[in-house]
C-alpha cells in the first residue's frame, strides 16, 4: 500500500514538472500549420503582421485579465474600457493636449475604472462578476455621452507611433506587449506580491491568516487590468487614428477571456501563467484571423472560439480534479473509483 | 515531555487566562474560564461539542475579544485585537483546512507572508534551505520534494507543513484545532509524533481534540471544558479516559485527583 501511494505521488510530481504551456504551444503550432496549408494568404508577411496587431489588443486585455483571474476574480469591464480610454485620448488630443500626456491620462482613466472595481469588490463585498458587469455598462456609455456617438478623428500625427510605428521593424504594439508581459511575468514569479496573487486565488482564508493583505492584492490586480485595457484602447485608436465610441464592445472581452483560459489560466483562480495567456492570445488571434482568410463567414468565429473555451475549461476542471479538487456532476461518479482513493490512503 | 506531576516552577506560565467570559447574544460561550498553559508542554483542551473550545482558541488567537477577563502572556496582561497581535507575541493557530494554499508549493506555503527578499526579489535558495532544515528538525521525512504543490500531499503531510510554517514564523505557542480529525491511523501517528517533537524543541502546544487516545498519547496536561466552564485542569497522569469522559459529559467526576473546578465553586 505504501508503495502504491509513493508511485502515485511520483506520477503526480512528473505532471507538475512538465510546463502546461508546452501543450497549448504545440496546439498553436498545429493550428497555424493547418491554416498555412489551407491558405496561401495566411502565410504572407502582411497577414502575420495584422494577426499580431489584432493579437496585441487581445493580449493586453488578457494580461490584465490573467492577474484578475489568478486571484479568483473576473473583469468584464475591460472591453468597454477600450472605447472609453480610446475616445478620451482622442478627445484630449483634439483639445490640444500633447499626445504623450493625452495617452498617459487615458491610461490613467482606465486605471481609475479598475480602482473603482477593486475598491467596490473588496470593501463592498460584492461579487466581481456583478461589479465589473456594472462598470462594463458605465464604461461603454461614457464615450457615447462624450461624443454623442460620433467618432473622433485624431489630428496629432505623433500619436500614430503607438499603433503604427515600429522599433527595429517590430510593430510598437508588439514591443509594448512584450515589455509589459515580461514585467508582469517577473512580478508574478519573483516578488512577494506575485506569490500573494496566487495565494489569494488558491485559498483566501489561508492567505489572510498568513498575513496577506487581501485588499492590497485585490485592488492592485483590478487597477492593473484597467491600466492594460487603457493601453489596448490607445493601440486601437492609434491604428486608425480614430476614437470609436463603440470600440471594444465587440469580441474583445470575449476573446481576451478565451485567450487566458485557453492558455491555462483557471477561471477558479490560483493557477496559470502570463506565458500561457500570451500563447493563448496568439492562439485566439490565429483562429480568428485564420477563419477570416480561409473565407469562413465571420459569424462562425465566436462559435468556434466558444467551443474552444468550453474545451479549455473542461480540461482545467479535469486537471484540478487530478490535484484533489472535487469534480462536479456526472464526471465525479465516473472517475472517483479510480486513482483518487489511493491518494487519500492512510499512508504517509 | 518534561513534566513530573503538576510541576510549578518559579517562572510564570507562558499563557494564563483569568476569568475569561464571552457571550454571543444570549449564548454564553465561555464563563469565567481560568487556564494556565505552561511553557514547553503540551496542554490538551477537551470538551464536548459546543463546550466552547473553538471560542477559547479564537479568543487566544485574537479573532474575538473577550467580554471580560484577561489574558496574561508570560505574566503580563495583553490585549489581542487581531490575529496580527497574537502572531507578534508568537501565537500561531493551525485551523484545519484553512492553513494552506493548495495551489502553492511547500516552500511558498511555509513562507507565505514572511518571504525573505534579496535585492527586492524572492530569495528562493534561502527559503529552500530553511524549509528543508525546518522539516528535518521536525523529523518530517516522507515529503518527496519541497517544491511540490500542497494539493498533492496527504492529510498528515499537510499538517506537517502547517506546523513547519508555524515553527518558521518563530511561534512560541502553537494552537492546533482538531489536527487529527480527518486522518487515518498512520497519519494520526505522524501528527502526534510531530507534536511531541515540537514540544521537545521547547514550543508550547495547545491541542484541541475530541480523540482521547490522542490526548493521552501526547498531552502533559489536560483541561476540560463543559458548557463554557473550565471543569477540570491537571497533569495528564491525574486523569484516565473515564474521568475525562465524565467531565466532558456531566461536568464532574468522583474519581479525580487533580484540580477540579466545579462550576458552583466559581464566581
Ligand atoms: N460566532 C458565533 N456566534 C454565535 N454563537 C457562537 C459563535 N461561535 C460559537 N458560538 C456558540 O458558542 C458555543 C461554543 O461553541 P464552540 O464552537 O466553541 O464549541 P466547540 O467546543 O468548539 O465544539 P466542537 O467540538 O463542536 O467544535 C456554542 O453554543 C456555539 O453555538
Ligand atoms: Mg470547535
Amino acid at each position: 500500500m505504501a508503495s502504491s501511494v509513493i508511485m502515485n505521488e511520483t506520477r503526480r510530481a512528473k505532471k507538475f514538472h512538465l510546463p502546461d504551456e508546452i501543450g497549448i504551444f504545440v496546439v498553436l503550432l498545429l493550428v497555424a500549420a493547418v491554416f498555412c496549408i489551407l491558405s496561401s494568404s495566411f502565410r504572407t508577411y502582411n497577414n502575420m503582421l495584422s494577426l499580431l496587431l489584432n493579437g496585441a489588443v487581445i493580449a493586453f486585455l488578457a494580461l490584465g485579465q490573467t492577474l484578475v483571474l489568478l486571484t479568483g476574480g473576473i473583469d468584464l469591464s475591460t472591453g468597454s474600457n477600450i472605447a472609453m480610454t480610446g475616445v478620451l485620448c482622442a478627445y484630449l488630443m483634439n483639445a490640444g493636449v500633447p499626445w504623450i500626456f493625452a495617452s498617459l491620462l487615458a491610461v490613467g482613466a482606465g486605471g481609475l475604472i479598475g480602482l473603482f472595481n477593486g475598491l467596490v469588490i473588496q470593501y463592498g463585498g460584492l461579487p466581481p462578476f456583478i461589479v465589473t458587469f456594472a462598470t462594463m455598462g458605465v464604461a461603454s456609455s461614457i464615450p457615447l455621452i462624450m461624443t454623442g456617438s460620433s467618432s473622433i478623428m485624431v489630428a496629432d500625427q505623433g500619436f500614430s507611433w503607438i499603433g503604427q510605428g515600429t522599433v527595429f521593424s517590430v510593430p510598437v504594439p508588439v514591443v509594448l506587449l512584450i515589455v509589459f508581459a515580461v514585467i508582469v511575468a517577473l512580478i508574478l514569479s519573483w516578488t512577494r506580491f506575485g506569490v500573494q496573487v496566487y495565494a489569494v486565488g488558491g485559498n483566501r482564508t489561508a492567505a489572510r491568516l498568513a498575513g496577506v493583505s487581501l485588499a492590497k492584492v485585490t485592488v492592485s490586480v483590478y487597477v492593473m487590468s484597467g491600466l492594460f485595457a487603457g493601453v489596448a484602447g490607445l493601440i486601437d485608436t492609434s491604428r486608425l487614428m480614430v476614437g470609436f465610441p463603440t470600440a471594444g464592445t465587440g469580441n474583445e472581452l470575449f476573446f481576451s477571456i478565451a485567450a487566458a483560459v485557453v492558455g491555462g489560466v483557471s477561471l477558479f483562480g490560483g493557477t496559470g501563467s502570463v506565458l500561457g495567456a500570451m500563447i493563448g492570445a496568439v492562439m485566439i488571434a490565429t483562429v480568428s484571423n485564420g477563419l477570416n482568410v480561409v473565407n469562413v463567414n465571420s459569424y462562425w468565429q465566436s462559435l468556434v472560439i466558444g467551443l474552444i473555451i468550453l474545451g479549455a475549461v473542461g480540461l482545467d476542471t479535469f486537471r484540478r480534479h487530478r490535484m484533489g479538487a472535487p469534480l462536479p456532476g456526472i464526471l465525479r461518479r465516473r472517475v472517483r473509483s479510480g486513482d483518487r482513493q489511493s491518494a487519500h490512503a492512510d499512508v504517509v | 515531555m518534561n513534566v513530573e506531576g503538576d510541576s510549578v516552577s518559579n517562572e510564570p506560565p507562558l499563557v494564563q487566562l483569568r476569568g475569561l467570559t464571552k457571550s454571543f447574544g444570549a449564548v454564553r460561550a465561555l464563563t469565567q474560564v481560568d487556564l494556565e498553559v505552561p511553557a514547553s508542554q503540551v496542554t490538551a483542551l477537551a470538551g464536548d461539542n459546543g463546550a466552547g473550545k473553538s471560542v477559547l482558541i479564537k479568543t487566544l488567537s485574537g479573532l474575538w475579544a473577550p467580554d471580560s477577563g484577561e489574558i496574561l502572556w508570560q505574566g503580563h496582561p495583553v490585549h489581542l485585537h487581531s490575529p496580527k497581535d497574537a502572531e507578534h507575541l508568537g501565537i500561531t493557530t493551525i485551523y484545519q483546512d484553512l492553513a494552506l494554499c493548495d495551489n502553492l508549493d511547500i516552500v511558498q506555503n511555509m513562507f507565505l507572508g514572511h518571504e525573505p527578499l534579496r535585492l527586492g526579489a524572492l530569495d528562493e535558495p534561502t527559503m529552500e534551505i530553511a524549509a528543508r532544515k525546518t522539516l528535518a528538525d521536525l523529523k518530517v521525512t516522507t515529503v518527496r520534494s519541497i517544491r511540490q504543490p500542497v494539493a498533492s500531499l496527504s492529510g498528515g503531510q499537510r499538517q506537517s507543513v502547517a506546523v513547519a510554517k508555524a515553527v518558521m514564523s518563530k511561534a512560541r505557542l502553537v494552537i492546533m484545532d482538531e489536527p487529527t480529525a480527518a486522518l487515518g491511523v498512520a497519519q494520526t501517528g505522524m501528527v502526534l509524533d510531530l507534536i511531541k517533537t515540537l514540544s521537545d524543541q521547547g514550543v508550547t502546544v495547545l491541542l484541541v481534540s475530541h480523540n482521547l487516545n490522542d490526548v493521552f498519547e501526547v498531552a502533559d496536561r489536560i483541561a476540560v471544558l463543559h458548557l463554557g466552564r473550565m471543569v477540570a485542569v491537571g497533569p495528564a497522569s491525574s486523569f484516565d479516559t473515564q474521568v475525562v469522559v465524565d467531565f466532558m459529559t456531566t461536568g464532574r467526576s468522583t474519581r479525580f485527583s487533580g484540580d477540579e473546578r466545579a462550576a458552583d465553586l466559581q464566581n
